[in-house]
């Protein structure tokens, strides 16, 4: 659902809007029950049979917007229920992340089915490509046996007139885990054994069944506390927040929400471009270890860490981009709270992991910030002029895009061992990252560095993002481009680099 | 070659109810076959004041405005503009 502007983006940033108006605003905590009716006002419908289901759906999304969990549907409980204990000025995270609000879910199904256009032709290459003998002729018409029906697509690859259709539940099949599972009515369940919180379920399902938790409302009763409070932003924010959010206004716009400094975050990623090509060098070159795949997307990293466990020791060990800034802030400002400001889901839960716990406070997405930034009533076009930002060079900067984690580690590499040769594969969406380290675990791609990213395009396509994945990925490549620093081995931050 | 000047409020409220997902959607209009028009897509300032927040998104095509608009209306407003001024 990525690219197009739908009701369920709406609900969504209505939702992240609402609920930072609430934290900025000294109202009574009970205001929430009023704004499914002011998010979903009237007395018809607008999306689904009921504008009373339409409201519990929304009420269930402000909880857990709240950091609340899901209420239990079979026992009466106001939206409200547990919001004391949510209203604090630091991290409130009851697992899991990612939810699916049962009663919102379509219970879509898999299948083939042969539709209408069916015109009983006399050649039915339907049949004839069928591996299982699923397909049949029944009065003039291709009809499919579900019993015996594979669902491998070859009988719609093959139908002359496009009359046989393949569909496939929209949350299962952008999950790269598998962890899409039905409950007992056929509505869609999260196996969180598998699932790694890469978010592609929340950002696909077209009825606005899936969210994760979020944790502004903690944050702004931080800020509102009087906290010192630190944002590192991920490189994917270049032109998130439209064409008048020049890097430098985001930087501006984040500190009139109350945050005393803006770190980029791509520091971290020229941090751990240097430790990377270092540990090619030493470790892979000298096939001491078969590869070395890349560390910063959490959810490839879980991925590889949860199906390969047998590769987890060659995933590497390097801080992310996150922790490794978390890290040089707090060594700068002990007391200070630190929020990463990302596109991505996953990272929530990375700064749930124990060793990284201490060093980032918060984290919230893109979409999450443009709610606070509209709740406080800032906006770009009236903030002056302002100081250029120049903090992280190119390669760190790049890291937002697929490619760009190996493009800058594949310099570094030049840079450092200039003799030295280097073989790289990079993979997006996490189906594509465990192809990618089959044929790891196969010996395929020994003496390889390996970039994954949960996300197809790279971090600009995060589940958390605002602008179309093309438009980021030219943003991106401008404000690289913009660096005063081109090489990560350059930046200034590298003397206080954090080793673990 | 007929022109049509489309403006989008790039204010934070237009932004996120959905204004950079329509300026895609205008701009590949460009892309049809067969169109005989030049549509020029503008975003760079606020076009909205703070007390018509809710009009958000708001899209001034020709000169007129469409208020909470969206891809569909937008995109079917300008393809009528481009028949009624090729006949």
């Amino acid at each position: 659902m990525r690219g197009f502007y739908t009701p369920v983006t709406k609900i969504r940033r209505q939702v992240f809007t609402e609920i930072a108006k609430l934290a900025y605003s000294d109202t009574d905590l009970s205001y929430i029950e009023q704004l499914p009716f002011k998010i979903i006002p009237g007395q018809v419908a607008m999306y689904r049979d009921s504008v009373f289901i339409e409201r519990a759906i929304v009420g269930e999304r402000l909880r857990l917007a709240m950091g609340l969990p899901l209420r239990n549907m079979t026992e009466p409980q106001p939206v409200a229920n547990g919001i004391e204990e949510c209203a604090i000025p630091e991290k409130f995270y009851e697992p899991p992340l990612v939810n699916v609000i049962s009663f919102a879910c379509n219970a879509c199904k898999n299948g083939v089915e042969v539709s209408e256009k069916c015109q009983g032709c006399l050649a039915h290459p339907c049949t004839s490509v069928c591996p299982v003998k699923a397909v049949s002729i029944v009065n003039g018409k291709s009809h499919i046996d579900p019993d015996k029906c594979i669902k491998c697509g070859r009988c719609v690859d093959n139908c002359p007139y496009n009359a046989i259709v393949k569909f496939e539940r929209p949350c299962a099949k952008a999950c790269g885990m598998d962890a899409i599972e039905s409950d007992e009515l056929g509505r869609a369940k999260i196996n969180y054994d598998k699932c790694v919180s890469c978010g592609m379920c929340l950002a696909n399902c077209p009825f606005a069944a899936i969210a994760d938790k979020s944790q502004i409302f903690q944050l702004i009763t931080a800020i509102k506390n009087g906290e010192e409070i630190i944002a590192a932003i991920a490189p994917a924010f270049v032109g998130q927040f439209g064409p008048l959010a020049t890097p430098e206004k985001v930087f501006a716009g984040i500190q009139k929400l109350g945050f005393s400094e803006v770190y980029e975050v791509a520091i971290g990623a020229d941090i751990g471009a240097v430790t990377e090509a270092h540990h090619f060098a030493h470790k892979v070159a000298t096939e001491e270890e078969p590869f070395l795949a890349t560390s910063c997307c959490p959810s490839w990293s879980m991925m590889a860490k949860k199906l390969f466990p047998d590769l987890a020791p060659y995933v590497s060990s390097a801080l992310t981009p996150m922790v490794a800034t978390a890290r040089i802030i707090k060594k700068e400002h002990p007391n200070a709270k630190i929020v990463f400001i990302g596109p991505c889901a996953a990272k929530k839960l990375e700064a749930q992991r124990r060793s990284v716990r201490s060093d980032v406070d918060f984290v919230i997405t893109f979409e999450e910030l443009m709610g606070m930034f509209i709740a406080k009533d800032v906006d770009f076009g009236d903030i002056g002029s302002t100081e250029p930002i120049d903090q992280a060079t190119s390669n760190g900067r790049g890291y937002a895009i697929s490619k760009g984690v190996t493009d800058a580690i594949v310099q570094q590499v030049h840079e450092l061992y200039p003799d030295m040769q280097i073989n790289t594969d990079h993979a997006e969406g996490l189906k594509e990252c465990r192809k990618m380290l089959t044929l790891a675990k196969a010996g395929k791609r020994n003496g390889y560095l390996l970039e994954g990213m949960g996300c197809p395009g790279g971090c600009v396509a995060g589940a958390g993002t605002i602008l179309p994945i093309n438009k980021a990925q030219v943003a991106v490549g401008q404000f690289k481009s913009k660096a005063e620093k081109k090489s990560a081995s350059e930046n200034s931050f590298m003397k206080d680099a954090p080793t673990e | 070659m007929n022109r049509i000047s489309v403006e989008l409020c790039a204010c934070n409220k237009c932004i996120m109810m959905g204004a950079m997902d329509t300026r895609e959607h205008i701009e590949s209009l460009n892309d049809l076959e067969g169109l005989d028009a030049e549509i020029s897509v503008t975003m760079d300032k606020k076009i909205c004041t703070k007390e018509e927040h809710d009009v958000s998104p708001l899209v001034i095509i020709n000169g007129e405005r469409i208020e909470k608009a969206n891809s569909e209306t937008v995109m079917e407003k300008i393809m009528q503009l481009t028949k009624e001024v090729i006949q």
